[in-house]
């Protein structure tokens, strides 16, 4: 099948334009994307073609590869019994209170609710660590132990993604083998291309990047454990040796937020339905706040403890997020769990929730003793 | 009756990038400085946005290298500029929103005056991509001098 040029066009163009106002607005590029996305569907007709499907596919898996990639495994080890504390608390609760929200004000199905709710129990790693950045906090002890938090919640969305239909068969014992492999040889075959085929025109670890996580991934599908937690997990695999690789992390940076990262922003706007926002918008709010509220619950006690100097800030944090929670709700319409209409509300909320605890974060910023 | 003495230029915000002018920033500041016996604050603001929701929105390894750049281009500015002679000078290294991490940190400090450069933008850049300078010449609470 040709591909339309003209939509083609129309979306590389609205990716230039939403870079370039994202630079000068100071805001997300990946929310201005979600937008376009939702303008170019419902305003000019645009519609997904198989390239759109196939690029926003490759980005959901890049993004949550480097979600793994950039998981600190050392900050991890260091300050584990409190980070799983804080970061199981806070995708236990939140996940419990979505279902029971989901469950008593709508109809929807247990999958449908399920996977809403996953969508719902994220923190964004961008959020907290730009947060902390932005107020010259990231230094400080218990910054570490939030970002170790975040890190647990979104290791535990992305095996509770699992949840959502579970199924073992032949070839997820191929999975975890390949993955144990993989932990055990990857990062000495990565250092042996590197020395032998690296740094050259043809970028040899890019592939090998590519290839390791299309291939895990598809072993992880056929495996019934979902694609996007094969790519997780590999990128977790290579957080232990990628970071002796800068110029390939950065590298991979560059194609997944030039090209893949847009086209997967782009797509979920273009499955929003403006209508279904509009006619649900209490139930938007209303998953937002339940996420806001369980998260709150969940976490409040223990950061009050562990985080005296800013328990409110920190809740606030834990509270927000995108990529991963775009990538479970989109992950749960791919499977036919959640109609438009779901997706649509599923997906503001996620949105929403980038946005709402942030700002409310901002106003309980502590002094630079945290 | 204030006197002349009330209007002396003790705290100095020298506001700097890497680029080509940052040299004649910190030349400029310094010789205020040592006129005045001020104090110098040399800062660089790697810039975030301000609303910022994915991993696309900030690299962390470029932010890292953005520092690295930064106090390298300090130091070496500082030792070129400051060459023996008896100046109080700190140097940091902030992240956020330029214009407004300036202002905040001249106002925290209590500055008598900022001093920066000014990047020469033609009309289309400036509407795309703003102008620091301008907004600290317009918000800040103390003088501010661009040095050209």
């Amino acid at each position: 099948m040709a591909v339309d040029l003209y939509s083609t066009a129309l979306i590389a163009a609205v990716v230039v334009v939403t870079g370039i106002l994202s630079i000068r607005l100071r805001i997300s590029s990946s929310i201005l994307e979600a937008g376009a996305g939702i303008m170019l569907a419902s305003f000019l007709g645009v519609r997904i073609e198989a390239w759109l499907d196939f690029l926003a596919t490759f980005g959901g898996l890049m993004l949550t590869f480097l979600a793994g990639a950039e998981v600190d495994l050392y900050l991890l080890r260091n300050s584990a019994k409190k980070s799983f504390t804080i970061g199981g608390m806070a995708f236990v609760v939140p996940l419990i209170g979505e279902i029971v929200f989901l469950s008593a004000f709508t109809d929807w199905s247990f999958l449908a609710t399920l996977a809403a709710s996953l969508a719902l129990t994220t923190t964004s790693v961008a959020v907290v660590y730009s947060v902390l950045l932005e107020y010259e906090l990231l230094d400080h002890k218990a910054s570490k132990l939030i970002i170790a938090a975040t890190f647990v919640n979104d290791i535990l969305t992305l095996i509770g993604i699992n949840l959502i239909s579970p199924s073992f068969n032949l070839y997820t014992i191929a999975f975890l083998v390949i993955i144990a492999f993989m932990i055990l040889v990857l990062p000495r075959m990565l250092e042996y291309l590197v020395d032998s085929y690296g740094k050259r025109a043809v970028e040899l670890e890019l592939r090998f990047i590519f290839a390791c996580m299309l291939g895990v991934s598809f072993i992880a599908d056929a495996g019934r454990l979902h694609a996007v937690f094969g790519a997780f997990v590999l990128g977790l695999v290579f957080a232990n040796c990628i970071h002796s690789y800068s110029d390939i992390l950065s590298k991979t940076r560059s194609v997944t937020f030039s090209l893949l990262s847009p086209a997967f922003f782009v797509r979920a706007g273009m499955l929003i339905s403006l209508p279904a926002i509009a006619q649900n918008i209490g139930l938007v709010i209303g998953l937002l706040g339940a996420k806001m509220l369980s998260k709150f619950i969940g976490t409040y006690y223990f950061n009050k403890k562990w985080i005296s100097e800013a328990p409110i800030f920190s809740t606030m944090l834990l509270s927000t997020g995108l990529t991963v929670g775009t990538i479970t709700a989109t992950l749960g319409r791919d499977l036919g769990f959640l109609d438009q209409t779901q997706f649509s509300i599923a997906v503001t909320a996620v949105i929403l929730s980038a946005v709402v605890p942030t700002l409310i974060a901002k106003r309980f910023v502590p002094n630079r003793t945290l | 009756m204030q006197s002349l003495e009330d209007y002396g230029i003790n705290k100095i915000v020298v506001a700097m990038d890497t680029s080509d002018y940052s040299e004649m920033v910190v030349a400029r500041a310094f010789t205020i400085a040592i006129a005045f016996s001020a104090r110098v604050h040399v800062i660089s603001v790697v810039g975030l946005p301000k609303l910022i929701a994915s991993e696309a929105d900030i690299g962390i390894q470029d932010i890292r290298i953005s520092e690295k750049e930064f106090q390298e281009h300090q130091k070496r500015l500082i030792d070129k500029y400051l060459n023996g002679r008896d100046l109080h000078i700190e140097s940091h290294v902030l992240h956020g929103d330029p214009s407004n991490k300036i202002i905040s940190y001249a106002n925290e400090i209590g500055a008598d005056l900022i001093v920066m450069g000014s990047k020469a933008y033609g009309k289309i850049q400036r509407l795309l991509l703003g102008g620091v300078s301008e907004d600290v010449v317009r918000n800040a609470k103390c003088s501010v001098m661009i040095a050209r």
